[in-house]
């Protein structure tokens, strides 16, 4: 399992904090050691030659040796610290001491010197001297005075090294306390992450599954602490999209079912509408029919108002009509127009000019003396087309017109006019 | 044993520590009248107040065994005395008397070295051997144990010093002795020259004592082995030694002090009964005496050497003479 940043992180923090107090601890601890042991090491030193010095007093008096010898080699300690021991008399004679196989020169050196300085000695009372020998190591030299100074010194070498050992004993006990500690941090800390980061694992996986659309997908609450809230808030929210999704789902299958509908409407209204155009184009084309009558002779009744839609109608049926039919005589019948003016007037002018240029006589019949008034009134000129008064009349002359071939149409019906 | 067992009195302490350290619980003790005969030391605390009230001496003291060794030495022309010691009590009363008997003659040790208590034979001694030999000493006493001395003997030697080296009576002789003839075989080489023993009590190979025919005859009649938890595998009894000597000595003095002490023997008698003793023959041709102010019985200080293989009686001081 690859570890989750929060754990490597969490678990780099406790390495920094496991380092900070680490260097902390066995700094202030092998200081505050140092201090204490020592000091311990100087009490113990002075005891020791201060108590040689005040018990053999009447030993020393007495100037024998080997009781003194014997004195100091009870205190003789090295696991303990105490090094050596030895004891100088008044002349500056070492008269008993603990070295095998003799006493160093260092040691004959510093007692030399005390002598010499003899009388601030023994004001001073006990002395600390540290000092090196080679191949012992290092010393704190101890020496009290016996009979004030007068009888000699008693010198207790505690050695440092055992004082050093002690001290690096007690931090190697200390920094393993620490590491012990520091362990069971990690391992505390890796399952706590685990625990926060595994939910939050989980969250994003499902996160990310919700993103891709999984809106079915859950996270398991295990706690009731903000991990808990968020999985259940997670769940929450994922409830309420898939609602909302559902919702809009809904939505939109009403929005095409009314769409659908609309569709329908529009089918049908186009439907509607285009039988509309038919039965428009049926009546328009009903409302400027074109019967042939004969071979040439094409019969237009009209019926009704003419308005300028409708004059148009007329024009281009009336026109295809002289095409498809090859008429050469195109009988106009105005009897159902209820009205005549200027404009259609200037139709009929239209239609009579057009059809001529197809080489067809136009002819103008059933004019009732309301429309007749009307356009003498309105002093319209149809004089250019060929006018009878019934649809009868109006077939024989085109009868005529058709029997005697076109020119002698034009003329019959000028003549025929002119009549 | 005081508390416990309740014993009449104490017996043939062996070595300088074990007495010193007891001599504080006899005076402890003295109320009750407990007494230490004849302990196999020359120190001299027991020998001196406040203790020597409560200990009777049989034995010269190490400060006469070292006195006897310098004032020959010095007679001879060996003035540059060194000294090997144990680091104890017992090598410190030795340089105490070595120390003592020098500046009687305004003389001082002219080079010191120690050993430690319970060095054995095959243990090196020769940084001792050196401290010592840098000062070109004349003789060296030794105050030590038999296998300590006998390894600073061999390291002498072996070094090519051939100078007079003095043991005290405490040394255990025939033991030294033995070891350095091991040696011996081994290289080649003769470890006993110029080796003088002092002893506090004569030679057992004197046989015209009477003190020496009886213990001859005694060692030679009985065998007896140490008790058996304290008997070391492959310990075999010496046939005669300067120290069983020593202790056949005290205890034929006890003897007759017990004797002297009457059917019924009381401890507050003992004192008194010792003190009365006077030119006392136990067959060593010289009378013991004690007293009030006399608690050592013999002062007498024997010089040996080793002479084909075996010690003998010093005739002539003059051979060593420088």
């Amino acid at each position: 399992m690859i570890p989750s940043k929060l754990l490597r992180k969490t678990l780099l923090g406790d390495i920094i904090i496991f380092l900070i107090l680490t260097v902390s601890i066995s700094g202030f601890l092998s200081w505050n050691l140092y201090r204490e042991f020592t000091q311990e090491y100087e009490n113990r030193g002075f005891v020791i030659s201060s108590s040689i010095a005040e018990s053999s007093l009447e030993t020393f008096l007495n100037r024998d040796a080997s009781t003194i010898q014997a004195t100091v080699d009870q205190f003789l300690d090295e696991d303990g610290g105490v090094h050596y021991v030895f004891v100088v008399d008044e002349h500056g004679e070492i008269i008993a001491h603990t070295f095998v196989p003799s006493v160093p020169e260092e040691l004959v050196r510093l007692k030399d010197e005390l002598m010499a300085q003899k009388q601030s000695v023994i004001e001073e009372g006990y002395i600390i001297n540290h000092l090196n020998i080679p191949e012992m190591g290092d010393f704190m030299d101890i020496s009290s005075p016996i009979l004030a100074g007068v009888a000699g010194r008693v010198h207790v070498g505690m050695s440092k090294s055992v004082i050093n050992a002690k001290i690096m004993s007690a931090i190697a006990k200390e920094l393993l306390i620490i590491f012990v500690i520091f362990l069971g941090s990690i391992i505390f800390d890796y399952f706590r992450v685990r625990r926060v980061s595994l939910p939050l694992r989980q969250l994003t996986e499902s996160t990310a599954a919700v993103a891709a659309g999984d809106l079915d997908r859950r996270v398991e609450v295990r706690s009731d602490d903000e991990l808990g809230l968020l999985a259940t808030s997670f769940n929450q929210m994922v409830a309420n999209l898939k609602a909302a999704r559902d919702a809009v789902n809904e939505q939109q299958r009403l929005l095409e079912a009314r769409s659908a509908d609309l569709e329908r409407t529009l089918n049908e209204l186009r439907e509607s509408v285009s039988a509309r155009e038919q039965l428009s184009a049926m009546v328009r084309e009903l409302s400027s029919p074109v019967v042939p009558i004969l071979d040439d002779i094409l019969v237009m009744p009209l019926i009704g108002i003419i308005d300028t839609e409708r004059a148009d109608l007329l024009i281009d049926s009336l026109l295809k009509g002289i095409e498809r039919y090859r008429a050469r005589v195109v009988i106009i019948d105005m009897t159902g127009v209820p009205l005549v003016d200027t404009y259609v007037a200037r139709v009929l002018l239209q239609v009579a000019g057009a059809a001529q240029l197809l080489g067809t006589e136009t002819v103008l019949v059933g004019l009732r003396p309301e429309l007749a008034e009307t356009i003498v009134a309105l002093g319209l000129d149809l004089s250019r087309i060929t006018t009878r008064a019934d649809l009868r009349s109006g077939v024989s002359y085109a009868l005529q017109l058709s029997r005697n071939g076109g020119t002698a149409s034009t003329r019959s019906s000028a003549e025929e006019s002119a009549i | 044993m005081i508390e416990q067992d309740d014993v009449f009195l104490l017996f043939d302490y062996v070595g300088t520590p074990t007495v010193t350290r007891v001599l504080p619980l006899l005076k402890k003790y003295s109320d009750r009248h407990i007494y230490l005969f004849f302990p196999f030391t020359g120190a001299q605390p027991q020998r001196e107040p406040p203790y020597n009230d409560f200990v009777f001496n049989f034995r010269a003291s190490y400060r006469q065994e070292t006195e006897g060794l310098v004032d020959h030495f010095v007679d001879i022309g060996r003035k540059n005395i060194a000294l090997f010691y144990q680091a104890d009590a017992y090598g410190r009363s030795g340089w105490d008397g070595v120390k003592r008997a020098l500046a009687k003659h305004d003389l001082k040790m002219v080079a010191e070295a120690t050993y430690r208590r319970g060095t054995g034979y095959s243990e090196s001694l020769k940084q001792q051997v050196e401290i010592l030999r840098r000062s070109n000493p004349d003789a060296v006493i030794a105050v030590g144990a038999y296998a300590a001395c006998a390894a600073f003997i061999r390291d002498a030697r072996d070094a090519g010093w051939d100078v007079p080296i003095a043991n005290v009576s405490f040394v255990g002789s025939e033991n030294m002795l033995s070891l350095l003839l091991a040696s011996s075989e081994e290289t080649g080489k003769d470890y006993t020259v110029n080796l003088i023993n002092s002893q506090v009590v004569p030679s057992y190979e004197e046989t015209s004592l009477p003190a020496v025919q009886e213990y001859r005859h005694l060692m030679d009649t009985y065998s007896v082995l140490p008790p058996k938890e304290v008997l070391e595998p492959g310990y075999t009894p010496l046939r005669y030694s300067f120290v069983s000597f020593e202790g056949f000595l005290n205890a034929k003095i006890l003897v007759e002090i017990l004797k002297r002490m009457g059917r019924i023997p009381r401890r507050d008698r003992i004192r008194e009964v010792v003190e009365s003793i006077s030119s006392l023959d136990i067959g060593l041709n010289q009378p013991i005496s004690f007293g009030p102010d006399r608690h050592q019985g013999s002062d007498a200080v024997y010089y040996t050497t080793v002479v084909d293989k075996h010690f003998v009686p010093v005739t002539d001081w003059k051979e060593w003479a420088k």
